[in-house]
């Protein structure tokens, strides 16, 4: 209950534009409080489009995320006011200092893919958390799989 | 004739050779190893002070040396019951009969002089039982708040003159302490005694801030902190508490360390998908890179001669040890076995780089000799990692995670200490979790 | 090997050395005995580089006596072995001392020196005394073999010593497997290899402690070389290091022991004070073994000295003052 209390204050945060660095949600959740999403978010929280997952110490985009962020480059280029940044997120299975070099790639990998879309680089900002932000607690490869991502936050 | 003289002096001659190298030799290879049993009886004390409060104080500063020394794992200090000998001053000479019976190795004897109310004086003697000689005696003068600090310095004379190498009581410790939820654990700098005393909180929790590290003078902490959304590496300075980013970079900066002289501070930046090793002169902010790859190059950490750097990279497809020359030419890779290696820091005496090493699903902290050789691990868990050595190079501290159990609750993260000889792990005891511990020097050094 | 059973030749002598000495001294002026002292401290000086010139000089002399010696009073050899093995090494080792202008510098060593050569060329492989010991016995028996004529007759006698030292090496892997713990290794306690690395002898031990007791040879009853493992044993019971000191995994600490009659300690004297005076990590497991050397001697009737007045009390000049030896790793670790 207190998760799904978070998720919506999450969804809620992003739909403000908040600034904050607010820790995402998961994933089933994630489309109910996309039903309160404002219009233009809601292409990206909806059927969880605001993420791509990487395999273990990967930090090379898979087909899913590939067609995840062909979504998220549609909708930048039809909304070129928005401007973005680029989570990257490690699962816990690697030491601190590592995970936050691979977090900062997963964003880049991200952010190079958006950029090679059309999306002008100087609307995307990338920010790396390592392990410090995880989505799911666990100790499990479901929850180090969920861990791996890279989330994209839409800002006014 | 002189043929025979000749003849006998040379007989003679081969008979007192033979006689040299035959005295009985044998080798003892081996040994046990277990804490030296050492007598700490009461001090003695006298002077200005009512005999019951200056016993006190000298019970206290008992204690405190007690803790030290047993923590350490090299010394047990035997039970005072079994004592034959108690005494009424520091010129008392030891029964070492007394001592030997109860087969104390080593004995300390101390008195404390209350001088005036506020001013006490400590005298130690430490004495070799069985040997019946002094090994070390010493006289101090503190403020009678100071008796804490002068417990510890009176276990590191007594470390030292014991193990021949500096003691590390005199010292504090600085790390993350953690609360909050799991996704969004609260994370402020801290600091207290090697032991746990005098604890305190550094920041207030607002920004995330991550790998702390001490200068070798002790003035300033380096560290990351995500402030203003920004990772980036700071400086603050323990007296003033004022905190200053250092350098002005264009991508996240972090695992920062201090070079043994202070003078320097080296880190990674990641930008564009690279992470590169960088040196900065702190008194001329002079920025020089040192690695060049598109690989991942952290942890960085310099040799205590500061002519040698050790780090992690990625370079060869997974994270692997490489030790190259301060300048950054010479990259030589040191680790090759089974598994990743991470966050390697050469020991203060320069004879060990301790490292994390994933392997299996589960973490270990080890040590290697420099060139690699002489693999060892250390620690073993679910999450294990950071190692940071006491200033003498002889214990490791690192901290622990438990994994989360099936409800979503975190494991608890602690601090541990373990000797370098993989025995005495012990936990730090910290008011709540704690992460990411660094050493201070010895305080008493500096 | 051929040097130091030209020792053991040499000190058969003593009766007849002490006999012919004693004359000269009745007889000669005062300046002829400081000639003598004179001429001994010399050669003593040149021991080292010049020893065995005089030794093979005496060979032929020795020849004579060796079919005489018997092994087996000397050292715990069951009679069974002595034919096959023990004996037929003796006589091997006549040999090659006859040709020991060629081939003595890679065969043997004067004792001290081999003891030094054992412990820093043991650092590859995690050896302890024993086994060095044995490693001096391998190069002293295998040198033959290069020597065509006698090639064959050696082989035995080497196999088995190989295998004591593929087993001494398992036994002494204790030590540093509890000294330094590893946690991928067994995390065992705080022990120490038993003591019955002396008592359980295999009859291939026995060959090699033969050996060893033949060659080192000594001219009045010396001990046994379980004799001496026992005491070395004992005396590792007593000791106890730090094994955590820097520097520990390459020292050698050298304490000449003086004993009493009874077999009490008299005194413990650190050697290399020097070191002793400049490396505190030294000075620190020197300690610790001079404290081992008293701590055994309060054990009282379980003292490892007491063997010297139980079984060789005749002969107290030879023990009075031994010579101890303390290697925690024996370089096993690198």
């Amino acid at each position: 209950m207190k998760k799904r209390l978070f998720a919506v204050l999450a969804a809620v945060a992003l739909i403000s534009g908040c600034a904050s660095t607010t820790p995402a949600e998961e994933e089933d959740e994630a489309s109910a409080a996309a039903q309160q999403a404002a219009e233009q978010s809601e292409a990206f929280v909806q059927n969880a489009k605001d993420r791509v997952f990487f395999g273990f110490d990967k930090s090379n985009l898979s087909a899913d995320a590939v067609r995840v962020l062909k979504v998220q480059a549609e909708y930048l280029k039809a909304n070129p006011t928005k401007k973005i940044v680029i989570e990257g997120h490690t699962d816990d299975r690697g030491t601190r200092e590592y995970n936050l070099a691979l977090g900062e790639r997963r964003a880049v990998a991200v952010k190079n893919y958006l950029i090679s879309r059309g999306v002008d680089a100087d609307r995307i900002r990338v920010i790396s958390y390592g392990k410090e932000r995880p989505a799911v607690v666990g100790a499990n490869e479901a929850a180090w799989s969920q861990n791996r991502r890279a989330v994209t936050l839409v800002k006014d | 004739m002189i043929k025979k003289i000749f003849l006998v002096t040379l007989l003679f001659s081969l008979f007192l050779t033979g006689f040299a190298k035959a005295e009985l030799s044998i080798d003892i290879t081996g040994a046990r190893s277990e804490p030296m049993a050492v007598g700490l009886p009461e001090f003695s004390v006298s002077g200005q002070m009512a005999k019951e409060d200056a016993q006190e104080t000298a019970q206290k500063i008992v204690q405190v040396i007690e803790s030290d020394l047993t923590s350490s794992g090299l010394f047990k200090i035997l039970d005072s019951l079994a004592y034959l000998q108690s005494f009424k001053g520091i010129e008392d000479a030891p029964a070492f009969v007394d001592w030997q019976a109860i087969s104390a190795e080593a004995l300390i004897q101390g008195h404390v002089d209350y001088l005036s109310k506020k001013q006490i004086r400590i005298s130690v003697r430490l004495w070799d039982v069985y040997a019946a000689q002094e090994l070390y005696s010493a006289t101090m003068e503190v403020d009678e708040k100071g008796w804490r600090r002068a417990a510890h310095m009176i276990a590191d004379a007594v470390y030292k003159r014991i193990t021949g190498e500096d003691g590390y009581f005199d010292t504090r410790i600085v790390y993350i302490a953690e609360t909050g939820p799991a996704l969004n654990r609260i994370k402020r700098l801290a600091i207290m005694d090697q032991d746990g005393e005098n604890h305190q909180f550094l920041t207030d929790g607002l920004n995330l801030v991550l790998t702390p590290r001490f200068s070798p003078n002790m003035q300033q902490i380096t560290y990351m902190s995500y402030y203003k959304d920004t990772p980036r590496v700071y400086l603050f300075d323990i007296e003033s508490g004022r905190q200053q980013v250092v350098g002005d970079f264009p991508g996240m900066t972090f695992a920062p360390r201090f070079s043994p002289d202070g003078h320097k501070l080296i880190m990674s930046m990641a930008d564009n998908g690279k992470t590169d090793i960088f040196e900065m002169n702190l008194d001329t902010r002079v920025i020089r890179q040192l690695t060049r790859s598109s690989a991942i190059d952290t942890s960085p950490s310099y040799s205590p001669d500061g002519k040698q750097i050790v780090f992690n990279s990625d370079r060869s497809g997974a994270q692997q040890l490489y030790v190259m020359d301060a300048n950054g030419k010479n990259v030589k890779r040191i680790s090759f076995g089974n598994g990743r290696y991470a966050t390697p820091v050469w020991s203060p005496r320069g004879d060990y780089i301790a490292f994390t090493k994933m392997a299996g699903g589960r973490f270990y902290i080890g040590v290697m000799f420099p060139d690699g050789r002489g693999e060892r691990l250390i620690a073993e868990g679910y999450l294990v990692e950071a190692p940071t050595w006491s200033p003498n190079g002889r214990i490791l501290m690192y901290f622990r995670q438990d994994p989360p159990n099936r409800d979503g609750i975190p494991g608890a993260t602690k601090i541990y200490a373990v000797d370098i000889t993989g025995y005495n792990e012990r936990r730090l005891i910290t008011p709540v979790d704690a992460s990411d511990p660094a050493w201070s020097p010895l305080l008493s050094n500096r | 090997m051929g040097l130091r059973l030209s020792f053991f030749m040499r000190l058969r002598h003593c009766p007849f050395l002490f006999k012919t000495v004693q004359a000269a001294f009745d007889h000669m002026p005062i300046v002829f005995s400081l000639l003598l002292h004179f001429f001994a401290v010399f050669l003593l000086t040149y021991d080292f580089s010049s020893a065995h010139q005089p030794e093979v000089v005496s060979v032929p002399m020795f020849v004579v006596d060796l079919s005489q010696v018997k092994i087996a009073e000397m050292t715990n050899l069951p009679p069974k072995l002595i034919p096959t093995a023990a004996k037929k090494e003796t006589k091997k080792s006549v040999r090659t001392s006859a040709y020991s202008k060629a081939s003595a510098k890679n065969s043997v060593q004067p004792e001290t020196r081999g003891g030094k050569a054992g412990t820093s060329g043991g650092k590859k492989s995690s050896s302890a005394a024993l086994e060095n010991d044995l490693n001096k016995l391998l190069k002293s028996v295998t040198a033959p073999q290069k020597q065509p004529e006698s090639a064959a007759s050696v082989q035995p006698p080497a196999n088995s010593i190989k295998n004591t030292g593929n087993q001494g090496g398992g036994e002494t892997d204790d030590p540093f497997k509890t000294l330094l713990a590893s946690v991928d290794g067994i995390k065992s306690g705080m022990g120490y290899a038993d003591a019955h690395t002396a008592a359980e002898v295999n009859p291939d031990e026995i060959v090699t402690e033969g050996i060893e007791g033949g060659q080192g040879g000594s001219y009045m009853q010396e001990l046994s070389v379980s004799e001496k493992d026992m005491i070395g044993i004992k005396l590792r019971e007593c000791w106890n290091l730090d094994a955590g000191v820097r520097g520990v995994h390459n020292m050698l600490i050298e304490i000449r022991v003086f004993l009493n009659k009874d077999g009490t300690v008299k005194d413990a004297k650190i050697l290399n004070k020097t070191k002793y005076n400049k490396d505190t990590a030294y000075r620190s497991v020197a300690e610790s073994a001079r404290r081992a050397v008293y701590i055994c001697d309060k054990k009282k009737e379980d003292s490892p000295f007491k063997i010297f007045p139980k079984n060789y009390e005749q002969s107290y000049d030879t023990w009075k003052t031994l010579l101890l030896r303390f290697n925690p790793f024996d370089g096993g670790v690198i």
